[in-house]
């Protein structure tokens, strides 16, 4: 059997500033299998965003374990972690995070930048995964000559083109309208379904969240069962 | 990587013009810098081509057109200073060494002219002065009473005068011309080559220099000018004893007396101390720029926080971002290197200062090109640590 993309005991963040300690997250504990689609739901500054950057290594736990693939991450250094979430997380993001001055095709490639691969394989890779969400035409446009819906397909090519296990999108649809947010949703289905790929995404939309395998909630830092 | 960064920057070419702009600035003040310094380091070290270190200048102003009673008595004066138990020797050197005493001439070789500086010395001061004979030999009492003058030319005034395969001993330097025999001009003849007489200094940067013979024999010249070398374990009372005499024989006389080292020291600072100014001008404004540097680094590593979050969220490591904006900015730093490379050659093409050879521009160019990149390195170490630092998580939340 083999080992869940992400495994979370007891896991806590707490925020502490010189008078304040606010305690976003409270001894999660979440098992999430390879090849599983979860959507993770909650009110605003419910602690969605903050498990979301605890699963992808984005930040710190307070207090307790996270495993990814298997592997136990907290005594990982800073150069270990860059290297699972370059080889084994993809993101996408509500506001894209696109970098305005590179085209389209440099956007995607940028993961590929931090991996032992010769140029011209970097841009085949960037083309191909452009090509998987229908933009390959727009490979040298920049990020401003697009739509909101194209610039988030630009997105999650740029996640998944060097060919993550696992993908966290972070209101992927948030910025979109409802068209433009089923496609995204199409495109985060099929990579689920063809690749295998664990996706996690954090939605406020029940609709959509209803569409993946599994809605977990948070309320107050706190899953709900 | 490499092209990645190279196409980034290049699409932000307009955010960047400015901090180009100063950096060119600054690589063009630093290569007349460097470029200064270099040509006078190798004028530093190149053999002056005699001694003077424990020579004595002896400077005389007989105050009115010299007479021929005023040789009689200069000749009186020399055979009293060779009289003395504690000098060594007495040489006539007409244009005092180290000061700005020079005589500046044309001469021609068939139709060849050159203009180079010259001096006259007596018989033995060249062989006395350690001048490096290259071929020939020095002047002596047998080159009197010649049609010609002798003279002793430099390795470049041969070079230049009789090129490489002729060889210059014996050859005539301003012949009677043929156009105009009425036409009075001293004639020359070589009758040795010498490494070099660079006669002002380590900083003297003229090329053609002619020794001429002074002969003391004659009533009709007079020379301002001694140099002395004393015996060894001088006394303290040197330098006023000799005074106090020669004024004695020549109380009309404006007589100085003072070691050739003190000259030299007075040469070398009036040189350097423009320069020395200069130099700490243009590095004010080196660290003008460092300072300037320094906020738009900062500025645009804050500016792309979101950014360098993102890379790092996409498997960058710490390393990753700060390598990532110190090649950065050494390509930028790159680009205007070779922008004020391309503004510093047009003075050595258009000759515009006779210091700035290629050579001097290669050499001036590299090392500002050196310590510009160095200045950009150091100012891009902590905006680089500062960008490196930021957890992913809290760069992308940045506002």
């Amino acid at each position: 059997m083999s080992a869940p993309a992400i495994s979370l005991q007891q896991v806590s963040k707490v925020y502490q500033t010189d008078r304040v300690e606010t305690t976003a997250l409270d001894q999660i504990n979440l098992t999430i299998p390879q090849g599983e689609f979860v959507s993770i739901m909650g009110p605003s500054g419910c602690g969605k965003s903050t498990l979301l950057n605890l699963m992808g290594l984005l930040d710190a736990p307070s207090d307790g374990d996270i495993q990814i693939l298997g592997q136990q991450v907290a005594h990982l250094k800073e150069k270990q972690l860059a290297t699972i979430r370059n080889l084994k997380i993809g993101f996408v993001f509500q506001s894209f995070h696109l970098v305005p001055d590179l085209s389209v095709l440099d956007n995607v490639e940028i993961p590929l930048l931090y991996r032992s691969v010769s140029s011209s394989a970097r841009r085949q890779a960037a083309r191909d995964a452009l090509e998987r969400v229908g933009l390959k035409a727009r490979m040298s446009h920049y990020p401003t000559q697009l739509s909101g819906g194209q610039q988030q397909r630009v997105a999650i090519a740029r996640a998944i083109v060097g060919q993550p296990a696992i993908l966290f999108a972070d209101e992927p649809t948030g910025n979109l309208d409802s068209q433009m947010g089923k496609e995204i949703l199409s495109i985060l289905n099929d990579l689920n379904q063809q690749s295998g790929t664990t996706i996690v995404m954090v939605t406020h939309d029940q609709h959509q969240a209803e569409q993946t395998g599994r809605i977990i909630r948070i309320h107050d830092g706190q899953m709900i069962h | 990587m490499l092209m990645h960064l190279f196409r980034l920057i290049w699409n932000r070419k307009l955010s960047n013009l400015l901090i180009i702009l100063e950096l060119t600035l600054a690589f063009v003040v630093l290569y007349f810098v460097s470029a200064t310094a270099l040509h006078l380091w190798s004028m530093y070290n190149r053999p002056l081509g005699f001694e003077w270190q424990s020579h004595y200048s002896m400077t005389i102003n007989q105050g009115a057109e010299a007479s021929e009673s005023d040789m009689e008595r200069l000749n009186g004066m020399i055979d009293r200073l060779e009289q003395r138990s504690d000098i060594d020797w007495v040489h006539i050197v007409k244009q005092a060494l180290f000061q700005n005493w020079h005589w500046s001439t044309s001469i021609n070789h068939e139709g060849d002219y050159i203009q180079t500086y010259m001096n006259t010395l007596s018989d033995g001061a060249a062989e006395d002065l350690g001048v490096t004979l290259l071929s020939g030999r020095f002047f002596n009492e047998g080159d009197a009473g010649q049609a010609w003058l002798p003279v002793l030319i430099n390795r470049a005034v041969s070079e230049r005068l009789f090129g490489e395969g002729v060889d210059p001993l014996g050859q005539n330097i301003n012949p009677p011309s043929e156009d105009q025999p009425d036409q009075e001009q001293t004639e020359y003849r070589v009758i040795g080559v010498i490494e070099d007489f660079r006669q002002s200094g380590e900083f003297w940067g003229d090329e053609y220099y002619v020794l001429a013979r002074f002969d003391t024999s004659r009533n009709d010249t007079f020379a301002n000018s001694l140099v002395i070398r004393p015996q060894d374990g001088l006394s303290a009372t040197f330098e006023a004893s000799l005074l106090q005499e020669m004024t004695q024989m020549a109380p009309s006389w404006n007589i100085t007396v003072r070691p050739l080292a003190d000259y030299r020291q007075d040469r070398i600072r009036s040189v350097m101390t423009p320069i020395i100014l200069s130099g700490i001008v243009a590095g004010f404004l080196l660290l003008m720029v460092a300072f300037g540097l320094f906020g738009v680094l900062w500025q645009n590593v804050t500016r792309r926080t979101h950014e360098l979050g993102l890379r790092r969220a996409l498997g960058a490591s710490a390393a990753d971002i700060f390598k990532q904006i110190t090649i950065e900015m050494m390509l930028v730093a790159s680009f205007a290197i070779v922008l004020g490379t391309l503004i510093t050659i047009q003075f050595t093409l258009l000759g515009t200062f006779s210091s700035l050879n290629w050579m001097t521009t290669i050499k001036g160019s590299v090392l500002a090109a050196v310590v510009l990149l160095m200045l950009v390195a150091i100012c891009t170490l902590y905006p680089g640590w500062i960008a490196s630092r930021k957890q992913p998580a809290d760069a992308l939340r940045y506002e």
